[in-house]
C-alpha cells in the first residue's frame, strides 16, 4: 500500500469516527484506557449485579491479586463485575483532566484507594450506570466543589462502586494492585450507623493441591447497635471437597473471625466460584471466595500450604509488592516464580505471609523452604540486613522466631532450611518472613518452594 | 549475585555518558516514582497518573537512579505528524527536516543507551499524518485527545510491535496540555504511554518549535527518555 493511500486511509478512520461520536462526548475531555468498563459499556456490563451490593474493606481489597493482563474492553470476575459498598474516609478530591472526580479513600490504618466518579456526559447513554453515576456526581456536587488541585476533606463516607483494576502510572492513593471503585454509583456523606453487620474473607483467593487442605480467614465486623451470632456457611463447592468453619459462627455481639478449612477430598482440579455467607441479626451478607484445585502435586495429601512455590503467581500469599514475580535477575530454586525480599539497597521492609490450619489429627509438621541470599555488604562481622521466620497466630501474634539471616549468610544458590512445626498442630497460623534492609548496599532475601509436610 | 545498583544521574545518560545495566527490580510502590524523581520532571498526566516532561525552564541537576525499569530494547520510531498545518506546503520541508534528524540521531543515541540494553533505533519507513483537524477547542491539543487519536489510529490495527515508540509531531501553532501544564510556559516535549485494545501505545508528544536546532533537541531528549522509561517507573 503506497503511504499516500495509508494517509487517505488513516484520515477517513478518523474521520468517520469523529463523526460517529455523540456531540456530548466531543464537547468534553474523557477518558481513554479501559474508558468502556470504566463506565459501562464494555463487552460484559450484563454480567455486572447492579441488584445487590456487598461489604468490603479497603484492606481485603488491595489484597486482591493483581491480573496478570487486564483486558480493555472485558471484566475480571468476581472483582470487577461486583458492587462494592465502603466504609471509609475521604481524604482527598480532585477534579481531573479527563473530567472524572479522583476521590482517596483510606481506612484507619492509613490504608488507600481510589474511588472516581466519572462526568455522566462522558458515560453513553446505553449505560447501566449511567443513573448511579448521576447520582452519585450530583451528591458530590451537593457538598464540595472540586478543581484540579488536591482538596482535603477527611469525612467518613460510605460509597458504592463498581470494581475496576486500573493500570498502575503513579496515580494518587493507589492500591498497589490498582483496584478502584470505578464509576461510584452512591456515596454517603458522614452516615449514620446503621445497625448491621459487615463479612470479608482474606485470601480472597485460594489454591491447593488436589486432596491437601487450604483455609483462609473470614472476618465479621459490626456496627450500630447490632447484637447477634453470625452463623457462617460456604457454597459452590465441588463435589468431593469440604469445608469447616472454626468456630462455626462468630459469638454476638457478631464481631470476630473464624477459620475456613478447606479439603479437596477426590475433586476434580479447577477453578470454582465459592460463596461465604454470613446470617445474623435479621441480616445476611456473602463474599467470593475463588478456589483452585491443582492436580497432582500434593505429595500424597501431606503438603498442606497453597501455592508452595508460588508457580502459580501472587496468590494465597499476603506479599509486600513486586516480592512475588519472575525477574530473571534472580533465578528461581524451580519452577519461574519465587519471593525476592529486598535488595533495593536503601532503607526497606518486605514480607511474604501465608496463614494455614494444622488439624490436630496430624502427629508431624514440618517446614522447609530454599533459601539464597547475595548481598553487596562487604562486612563479615556485621548484620545489617536482616530475614527473619517467624511463626505468628491467625492474629499476628509472634509464638516463635524460627530463625534470622542476614548478609553474613549469603550464599551461592539455594540452601533448603527445615524446622519442626509439631509445636503447633491443632492451630491455625501464619508462616511469616519478613527482611529489613538499611539504608546503604543491597542484600537479597530470594526463598521458593516451600513446603508444609504433615503426618 | 552481585546486584548493587548502578547510579549515575539522568543527565549523565542524556549527554551520553558510560554506565553499566543494572539488574532487573520488583518495581516500587508508585509513591516512591513521584517522591524519588527529578524535581520538576515528572507530572500528573489528564486522568491523575505521571508522566514525564521535558522542562521549558532548565531545571536544576539532580541525581535519579535507574531502577531496572522495563526499557524498549530494539526501538523502531514512528513518527505522526498531527494538525492541520502539516498541509501547508511551507510546513512540508520541516516534516522532511526533522525525520532527517531523527534517522541521525538513531547511531549516535545507541552509545549513551547502549548500556541499558538498547540497540540503535530505526525509523519507520512512512510517518502517520493526521491532518483531519486541529483540536476541537482552541489551538491546544490535551494529551487525552492525543491518546483518543492514537487509540483511533492504532487500537483497531491488531496487536501492535512491542518495540514502536512513536512520536507525535504537532503542527505549527498548536499548542499542547499535560494535566494542568502546558507547551508554553511549562515543557518543551513529553512522553506518556496509554493501553489500548491493541496493546500498550508508548509515545512522545514534540510541539513544534521554529528554532529547528531546539526542535530536534526536544524530540531528541523525549524520545531517548521514552525508550529508557517508557512506563515512567525506572527512574527515579
Amino acid at each position: 500500500m503506497s503511504s499516500s493511500v495509508r494517509r487517505v486511509i488513516l484520515a477517513c478512520v478518523f474521520l468517520l469516527a469523529a463523526s460517529l461520536a455523540p456531540p456530548d462526548l466531543l464537547a468534553q475531555s474523557c477518558g481513554v484506557e479501559r474508558w468502556s468498563v470504566k463506565t459501562g459499556t464494555d463487552a460484559d456490563v450484563g454480567k455486572v449485579n447492579l441488584s445487590s451490593s456487598t461489604s468490603n474493606t479497603i484492606l481485603t481489597m488491595r489484597g486482591w491479586p493483581t491480573p496478570s493482563t487486564i483486558p480493555a474492553n472485558n471484566r475480571i470476575s468476581p472483582y470487577e463485575t461486583t458492587v462494592w459498598v465502603l466504609n471509609a474516609t475521604l481524604v482527598e478530591y480532585k477534579l481531573e483532566s479527563d473530567s472524572d472526580y479522583h476521590l482517596v479513600l483510606s481506612d484507619a490504618s492509613g490504608n488507600t484507594l481510589i474511588a472516581e466518579i466519572p462526568l455522566p456526559a462522558c458515560v453513553g447513554s446505553g449505560s447501566p450506570f449511567l443513573a448511579g453515576i448521576t447520582n452519585a456526581r450530583n451528591e458530590f456536587n451537593a457538598r464540595y466543589t472540586p478543581t484540579g488541585s488536591f482538596q482535603t476533606a477527611n469525612i467518613p463516607v460510605k460509597i458504592t462502586g463498581v470494581g475496576m483494576f486500573d493500570f498502575l502510572h503513579g496515580q494518587t492513593g493507589v492500591a498497589p494492585n490498582g483496584i478502584e471503585l470505578h464509576p461510584v454509583l452512591d456515596i454517603v456523606f458522614n452516615p449514620t450507623t446503621t445497625t448491621d453487620f459487615s463479612l470479608s474473607v482474606s485470601p480472597s483467593s485460594l489454591t491447593v493441591a488436589s486432596g491437601s487442605n487450604g483455609s483462609a480467614t473470614v472476618t465479621t465486623s459490626i456496627s450500630g447497635s447490632f447484637n447477634s451470632s453470625v452463623a457462617l456457611s460456604v457454597s459452590g463447592l465441588p463435589s468431593g471437597a469440604s469445608a469447616t468453619f472454626s468456630p462455626t459462627s462468630i459469638a454476638a455481639p457478631g464481631s470476630g473471625s473464624s477459620t475456613l478449612n478447606i479439603s479437596t477430598g477426590t475433586a476434580a482440579a479447577g477453578t470454582y466460584s465459592l460463596t461465604v455467607t454470613g446470617t445474623g441479626g435479621g441480616k445476611t451478607h456473602t463474599a467470593p471466595l475463588t478456589l483452585t484445585i491443582g492436580s497432582g502435586g500434593g505429595g500424597g495429601g501431606s503438603q498442606i500450604l497453597a501455592n508452595p512455590g508460588f508457580e502459580s503467581g501472587n496468590t494465597s500469599w499476603t506479599a509486600s509488592s513486586g516480592v512475588i514475580n519472575t525477574s530473571s535477575s534472580e533465578p528461581a530454586h524451580s519452577g519461574s516464580w519465587k519471593a525476592w525480599m529486598d535488595g533495593y539497597g536503601t532503607t526497606h521492609t518486605d514480607s511474604i505471609l501465608q496463614q494455614v490450619a494444622i488439624f490436630s489429627s496430624h502427629t508431624t509438621a514440618t517446614l522447609t523452604f530454599w533459601l539464597h541470599i547475595d548481598t553487596a555488604e562487604t562486612t563479615t562481622t556485621t548484620q545489617y540486613d536482616k530475614l527473619t521466620v517467624q511463626v505468628r497466630n491467625s492474629s499476628g501474634t509472634v509464638l516463635k522466631t524460627l530463625a534470622t539471616y542476614s548478609n553474613l549468610n549469603h550464599n551461592t544458590g539455594y540452601a533448603q532450611k527445615t524446622f519442626d512445626l509439631s509445636a503447633y498442630i491443632g492451630q491455625t497460623i501464619q508462616i511469616y518472613l519478613v527482611g529489613t534492609e538499611d539504608s546503604q548496599k543491597q542484600t537479597s532475601f530470594v526463598v521458593d518452594d516451600f513446603a508444609l509436610n504433615v503426618q | 549475585m552481585n546486584r548493587a545498583f548502578i547510579l549515575a544521574t539522568l543527565a549523565l545518560v542524556l549527554t551520553g555518558g558510560s554506565v553499566s545495566r543494572a539488574a532487573e527490580k520488583p518495581q516500587p510502590p508508585a509513591s516512591a516514582i513521584l517522591e524519588n524523581a527529578p524535581r520538576g520532571t515528572v507530572v500528573f498526566d489528564d486522568d491523575g497518573g505521571r508522566a514525564q516532561i521535558i522542562p521549558r525552564k532548565t531545571v536544576p541537576a539532580q541525581e535519579a537512579t535507574y531502577h531496572g525499569g522495563p526499557v524498549v530494547s530494539q526501538p523502531t520510531v514512528q513518527a505522526v505528524f498531527l494538525g492541520n498545518d502539516w498541509r501547508k506546503q511551507g510546513n512540508r520541508a520541516k516534516e522532511a527536516e526533522i525525520l532527517s534528524a531523527l534517522r541521525r540521531e538513531g547511531g549516535s543515541s545507541a552509545k549513551s543507551l547502549s548500556p541499558y540494553g538498547v540497540k540503535p533505533w530505526e525509523l519507520a519507513g512512512q510517518p502517520i499524518e493526521d491532518l483531519t483537524g486541529d483540536p476541537l477547542r482552541g489551538t491546544s491539543i490535551s494529551d487525552l485527545e492525543i491518546q483518543t487519536r492514537l487509540d483511533g489510529l492504532l487500537g483497531g490495527a491488531g496487536p501492535l510491535e512491542a518495540g514502536t515508540v512513536y512520536v507525535v509531531f504537532l503542527a505549527p501553532g498548536l499548542g499542547s496540555t499535560l494535566g494542568p501544564q502546558a507547551t508554553d510556559r511549562d515543557f518543551v516535549a513529553y512522553h506518556n504511554h496509554v493501553h489500548s485494545a491493541a496493546g500498550v501505545i508508548h509515545y512522545a508528544v514534540v510541539p513544534y518549535d521554529g528554532d529547528l536546532s531546539r526542535w530536534v533537541a526536544a524530540a531528541r531528549q523525549s524520545l531517548r527518555q521514552t525508550v529508557i522509561n517508557p512506563e515512567g517507573n525506572g527512574w527515579y
